[in-house]
């Protein structure tokens, strides 16, 4: 018998709709399975079960009176940077082990009014800088698919949560492929979307310019219907856009027939396995056999992606994390009079060596001397990157590549040489330089390891994405398989 | 160009962060590896670009002069270290 978790949102929604099953039901064989599961996977910094069982019951009672919401009743879990009232949110950080945030982001307030019920916030890479989930202050975070081997990140909480069955969504961010790698590296479905569409007020900023929230799932449906959820125009952060885009789960087809698919062979070249690109190409057949048509395309400027990426997001995590003083709130070290004394070892102390590395590396970018040849740079750079992706989708629809260029690595593989690490995310940057809307959407396994499809679209073409999403997921069958968790 | 230890403590210093000896030595290293990969950006053609700080369309918005609640006094200073009355202490500024 299919148990309660293994739902999809959809199909939840229904059951609740017909009275099949209750929230409290539901939420507590979420509950049960996080309870087994989570020993062996890590996904969660702090799991809230008796708030959780609170709002299932209030999820009952907004179900008898008749007014179902798009999400109520519906278990899922938030990274652990997204501000939650009264309920700790460390951003995976000694820095912020005991903060307490005394209002919701608008993502978690949107989700409250849609009538999700949490599960408890979500581990994560610290301040969302990593590529593993090996940077959390706390604890790593397993691949649910293989416990010996790291489930990407830096949402990798919210890709394990999913891709084990202990929610039936997440809420990740994406700086640099933050959502897609980890969703990629799990066998789940993240869409990182268009710069501005989900607004970040109450997000704990890594890079602001880069920066987006967006949902993780087990299906493409899913993953719309919750971006219908947390999307539109807030005025609490000044780049959120009225996009006017109403629901998009409602509107797909999965048809993509007539669809332009540019393929780029920047993304297929030099330090991509041979089986992630075999595979990737097989899934861009099933496209082209159900009606896309299929173009060639070339973005010279994707190999200087990666350096781009690594001066402008760290040089704007040198400014954002300079907040964090001991002072107002936060790991505090307070056996000094001196001033700068506290300062130095409260962040000393606080921050953990990635953190420090790119705090150093973006203040080397910024500093006297050194801005032209690099943090201008980096700026002009991304200026070619974005002005290639508005050439190249003159004449195609979308672009297909690969997600990653490899399958999940084993824990501890790559922790002692960042640029290693970095490589990870060198086929999801261009996306966040240019603002762009990307999704992974799981493509099958290499010895048992899931691999992700990537699909990057013109500003505001989400409901694009999810349809050649559908259409791919409607004619394979990688969504019916689950880990052995 | 190489990144020596008394630069790496002179980022440190800029970024108030304390640093052991271990660790000026093993961030130099790293350091100077990425910042050689970095280099690559030079060989890129940019005389007529302009640099992109970000995408978004950003325009000034007005909003409506309506008075509402702010976040409580008490329960921003939840969050501080340490706090005097409506206050939160900090060390001194000025000696």
């Amino acid at each position: 018998m299919t148990e309660l978790w293994e739902l999809s949102v959809k199909d939840a929604m229904q059951g609740l709709r017909e009275g099949t099953f209750s929230c409290v039901e539901l939420t507590e064989s979420n509950l049960t399975r996080v309870h087994n599961a989570e020993p062996k996977v890590q996904a969660f910094i702090t799991l809230t079960e008796d708030s959780a069982r609170r709002d299932a019951a209030k999820a009952d009672q907004i179900l008898a009176s008749g007014n179902m919401s798009t999400l109520t009743g519906i278990p899922m879990q938030l990274k652990d940077l997204l501000c939650t009232r009264n309920t700790p949110t460390t951003c995976g950080s000694r820095m912020l082990e005991n903060f307490v945030p005394v209002y919701d982001a608008t993502v978690v307030q949107k989700l409250q009014e849609a009538g999700a019920v949490s599960l408890g916030k979500g581990n994560m890479d610290e301040f969302a800088m990593g590529s593993s989930c090996e940077n959390s202050a706390f604890h790593p975070t397993y691949n649910p698919w293989d416990l010996e081997r790291v489930p990407g990140g830096s949402s990798g909480g919210a890709a394990a949560s999913v891709a084990s069955g202990e929610v039936m969504f997440s809420i990740g961010s994406d700086t640099g492929g933050s959502i897609r790698q980890p969703a990629a590296l799990c066998g789940v479905v993240g869409m990182k979307p268009t710069y501005g569409l989900v607004s970040r007020y109450g997000l704990i900023a890594f890079a602001s310019s880069l920066d987006q929230i967006g949902p993780l799932t087990r299906s493409v449906y899913d993953n719309a219907l919750v971006l219908d959820a947390i999307s539109g125009y807030d005025p609490m952060d000044a780049t959120s856009v009225d996009s006017g885009i109403g629901s998009i789960s409602a509107s797909l087809t999965g048809d993509i027939r007539g669809l332009k698919l540019g393929v780029p062979s920047e993304y297929f070249g030099d330090g991509i396995d041979q089986n992630v690109k075999t595979l990737v190409m097989n899934a861009i057949s099933v496209l082209e056999a159900h009606g896309a048509e299929l173009v060639d395309v070339s973005l010279p400027h994707t190999k200087y992606a990666l350096s781009c990426y690594y001066i402008i997001a760290p040089s704007e995590c040198s400014s954002n994390l300079a907040r964090y003083d001991g002072v107002k709130y936060g790991h505090s070290f307070l056996d000094t009079d001196n001033m700068w004394e506290a300062m130095e070892s409260t962040r000393g102390g606080g921050f953990g060596p990635e953190v420090k590395r790119r705090m150093m590396l973006g203040t080397y970018a910024l500093s006297s001397g050194y801005y032209d040849a690099y943090y201008l740079k980096a700026q002009k750079v991304r200026t070619l990157i974005k002005k290639e992706f508005d050439e190249v989708f003159q004449k195609v629809d979308a672009i297909i590549s690969p997600t990653t260029p490899t399958t999940a690595f084993k824990i501890g593989e790559k922790t002692e040489d960042p640029l290693s690490m970095y490589l990870n995310d060198i086929l999801t940057i261009p996306a966040n330089m240019a603002g762009l809307p990307g999704m992974s959407v799981p493509c099958g396994f290499v010895d048992g390891l899931p691999t992700g499809l990537q699909i990057i679209g013109p500003r505001f073409s989400e409901a694009r994405l999810y349809d050649i999403g559908m259409a791919y997921e409607q004619n394979t069958d990688w969504i019916t398989l689950q880990s052995e968790i | 160009m190489e990144i020596n230890n008394e630069q790496v403590r002179h980022l440190a210093s800029l970024i108030r962060v304390q640093l052991t000896d271990e660790e000026i030595q093993t961030l130099g290293e790293q350091l100077n590896g990425l910042v050689n990969e970095f280099n690559i950006l030079q060989e890129v053609d940019t005389d007529a670009t302009e640099p992109t700080g970000h995408i978004a369309d950003l325009k000034t918005i007005l909003r409506p002069d309506v008075t509402k609640d702010s976040i409580q006094v008490e329960d921003v200073l939840s969050n501080a270290p340490e706090t005097v009355s409506e206050f939160i202490r900090v060390k001194r500024v000025i000696e």
